[in-house]
């Protein structure tokens, strides 16, 4: 005992000559990065190779979490970057990030390389090369920039996804509804459906190759359908003799939860419908009106909302019918919730004093906090990294009848770096696919 | 008498045996007071307290002030055109004041030796022997070019020693290292008037009596000069640094600063996400300029599981606030390079949070 005192106090009475200092604050603010147009020594490969930097840069940019810099403030050119990048260049005009890379052709397909640098640490970070037909070069793009994103964030990646919508035209007494599919950067957009009927409610399956949504192909009848988007084909989804609506697909695509009105029982209810069975399982049975179902991330539990203590509040339930829970608590009315892939965060939309408000709160319904507000907003849809979320806004109208218009937004998680998101008609009922890659 | 010396005979051997012990020991109580304190003056005249007296100089002050801070300010930048007065020599004796100042410590073994060589008369024929060995001088030469160098300044400057001729009459041997020996001690003078600095190398004179003398003895000395120089110079240096040691911790201001610096380096990256209190340590090596040294930026510890996905992220931007050029060199003292040569910096991520 006493040698370890002595070896202590002789450790403790060293002369380490060293400054130690904590630093308990900083500044967060966007990355700058610079992303170079991608090199190549075939001039019909310059126009892609600037394509695809110039997509990469604008993703970044719309995260709100980075700052492309000016490519006229570059000093080191392209083709000297694919050899080995001049960090000194870079870092005096203060990016900190640089995306370098080059484009090569391969017949019919090209090969693409890229490679991220950390200007500071002076290394490579990343570096991945793909391969694919020439026309695939935005969805390169795409896939790039979640690397990138993701390398320098930690976090998952949302750019290669798309947004499936409704869009509406005509007047308000007779509006027009059909699917529309679009990139998330509003790129290759087309409809899914002509407008002979009304669609309503549209949701991405697991796999992003398929959508639910409610349809009034029958008039006075709604029921849900699946929508294949290479195929094109519908199919309906059970024949119920009540009105099925508000859809959501399972975490792994094999169920689909919805709201089912019993015309036997008057009132709807939550159900989940195995689709490969067919069999239809009531998961709430109550009185009251509960719809809006959507699955937790690990699919054990569903958060809906119901109006059983006289105003509409969320609540949470096992899927197999157990541990009911109100998990809203303030004052108001709480619609169409649904549960962040990250399983930690539940968004819904809030009516309050005559304010629609989006809002998210923890799972367990601490934390509430709202982050857009307006006359009319609704449709949360979470991005697949739990980060970003869309909704739609509704202007009011005016007394003579002009305005109404619907658009769909995207917004931080923090409520800040609000973008509208660009549509050739007006959109509603937005839905967030999950990755595509 | 006899008649008290009665009554305490009585009283003794009347008094019970049991209280005779705290009879003596009473005694023995009041002479041992008796022998310390001594007995009571009662005749001495009684002390007056006296009221502390605090000494006031009263000193008569006029309507005009009678400072005289100008004078002063003449004398102290009188002083200040003598320096540079002094300092007006011909470059060739600047050189010879810089070589000087790098050779203070051996004119001591010169002194030691003459006196030396006075005390032990056979021995002095053997030292002139030694310091004439040219062999040694030119392996020496070989050996350090510095030290030749030295040694033809020395050369150059011929004349210097009229400064002090009782050397030269005491060795009138030409060689490089004579004519170094004996320079010295001029040189030592010239520093002194040149530069006003209070006798500089003076404490290693007894260490160098002894050593050097038998060191003359075994005709190593030129070497052994040397080498005891440096150790002298070594020994200066540690000085020095120890004194400085004193001033060697960083103020609070100072911190303040470099942390106000370093606060906006630290970029954590936007995305990120915090859960608890991560926490990372990084370490680096500074330069003498608070200058990041290259590669030495390095994660010590953090609370931070490799499993998270944002480990990298948050690691690297702790990283990266080293590397950031906002903080390439660092608002340090720089006459305090040894208490930040290693800097350590814990970085807190918890506030993102809050």
């Amino acid at each position: 005992m006493k040698y370890i005192f002595t070896i202590l106090f002789s450790l403790l009475t060293l002369n380490v000559y060293s400054l130690e200092l904590t630093l308990s604050q900083g500044t967060v603010k966007p990355t700058p990065i610079a992303v170079t147009d991608l090199f190549s020594q075939v001039s019909s490969l310059e126009k892609i190779g600037k394509n695809i930097s110039s997509v990469i840069s604008d993703n970044l940019e719309r995260s709100g979490l980075f700052i492309p810099i000016d490519s006229k403030a570059f000093i080191q050119s392209a083709e000297s970057l694919s050899n080995q990048p001049r960090f000194e260049d870079w870092k005096v005009i203060k990016a900190q990030h640089l995306v370098a890379g080059k484009i090569e052709t391969n017949g019919e397909n090209i090969s693409v390389e890229f490679r991220l640098f950390d200007v500071f640490a002076q290394k490579q970070i990343v570096g991945k090369k793909y391969q694919t037909s020439k026309k695939n070069w935005r969805r390169v793009a795409h896939i790039i920039s979640d690397a990138i994103f993701q390398r320098i964030t930690g976090e998952g990646g949302f750019f290669d996804t798309r947004i499936v919508y409704v869009a509406e035209t005509g007047p308000k007494d007779n509006r027009q509804k059909r699917l529309a599919i679009m990139d998330q950067d509003q790129a290759n957009h087309r409809f899914l459906t002509d407008g002979s009927y009304m669609v309503l409610t549209p949701r991405f399956s697991p796999n992003s190759q398929k959508i639910t949504y409610m349809s009034y192909i029958k008039a006075n009848s709604p029921r849900v359908f699946i929508f294949d988007i290479e195929t094109g084909q519908q199919e309906i989804v059970g024949e119920f003799p009540g009105m099925t609506f508000a859809p959501r697909f399972s975490p792994d695509g094999s169920k689909i939860v919805m709201s089912y009105s019993d015309p036997n029982v008057g009132n709807s209810e939550i159900y989940v419908l195995d689709l490969q069975t067919r069999i239809s399982k009531r998961i709430t049975n109550n009185s009251s009106i509960d719809v809006s179902g959507s699955f937790s991330p690990d699919g054990k539990k569903l958060v809906f909302n119901s109006d059983r203590t006289g105003r509409r509040h969320l609540y949470t339930i096992d899927i197999d019918g157990k541990n009911l829970k109100r998990i809203s608590r303030e004052r108001g009315s709480y619609y169409t919730p649904v549960w962040s892939p990250r399983g930690d965060m539940i968004a819904f939309t809030k009516q309050e004093a005559g304010q629609f408000f989006i809002g998210v709160m923890e799972k367990d319904g601490s934390n509430e906090r709202m982050i857009a507000k307006s006359f009319h907003v609704e449709g949360p849809t979470w991005a697949p990294n739990g980060r970003y979320l869309m909704y739609f806004k509704e202007e009011r109208t005016s007394s003579d009848g002009s305005g109404g218009d619907s658009s769909i937004y995207s917004i931080d998680l923090t409520g800040y770096n609000e973008r509208k998101i660009i549509t050739p008609l007006g959109a509603s009922d937005p839905a967030w696919s999950p990755l595509m890659h | 008498m006899q008649f008290l010396y009665y009554k305490a005979y009585n009283f003794i051997e009347n008094s019970q045996p049991t209280h005779l012990g705290i009879y003596f020991s009473l005694l023995l109580h009041l002479s041992i007071l008796l022998f310390a304190v001594g007995l009571p003056d009662f005749f001495k005249p009684k002390t007056i307290p006296m009221p502390k007296v605090i000494p006031i100089e009263i000193l008569n002050i006029s309507d005009v002030t009678s400072l005289t801070p100008k004078k002063e300010n003449t004398e102290i930048a009188n002083k200040e055109i003598k320096k540079v007065k002094q300092k007006k020599f011909s470059s060739a004796q600047n050189t010879e004041i810089q070589k000087v100042e790098l050779r203070e410590k051996p004119k001591k073994n010169i002194n030691v030796n003459t006196n030396e060589s006075e005390n032990i008369l056979p021995q002095k024929p053997e030292q002139k022997k030694i310091s004439l060995n040219t062999n040694e001088k030119i392996q020496f030469k070989d050996k350090d070019n510095l030290l030749t160098e030295k040694i033809e300044t020395f050369k150059e400057t011929k004349i210097k020693p009229k400064l002090k001729p009782k050397i030269q009459e005491e060795v009138k041997q030409e060689s490089d290292l004579k004519i170094e020996n004996k320079i010295k001690p001029n040189l030592k003078k010239i520093e002194k008037k040149i530069i006003d600095k209070p006798k500089p190398v003076e404490k290693p004179e007894p260490e160098f009596n002894l050593a050097t003398m038998l060191k003359d003895l075994r005709n190593e000395d030129i070497a052994n000069i040397i080498e005891d120089n440096e150790d002298v110079e070594e020994k200066e240096i540690i000085e020095n640094d120890e004194n400085q040691k004193n001033n060697l911790e960083v103020s609070i201001s100072e911190l303040d600063l470099v942390l106000q610096q370093l606060r906006g380096c630290f970029n954590p990256r936007a995305g990120t996400q915090i859960i608890g209190d991560e926490m990372v340590k990084i370490g680096a090596k500074i330069d003498r300029q608070a200058n990041v040294r290259k590669d030495t930026v390095q994660i010590i510890a953090t609370n931070i599981s490799k499993n998270n996905p944002y480990y990298e992220a948050i690691t690297e931007s702790a990283v990266a606030t080293l590397y950031n050029p906002l903080c390439s060199k660092l608002k340090l003292p720089l006459n305090k390079y040894d208490s930040w040569k290693d800097l350590k910096i814990t970085i807190d991520y918890s506030w993102i949070k809050n």
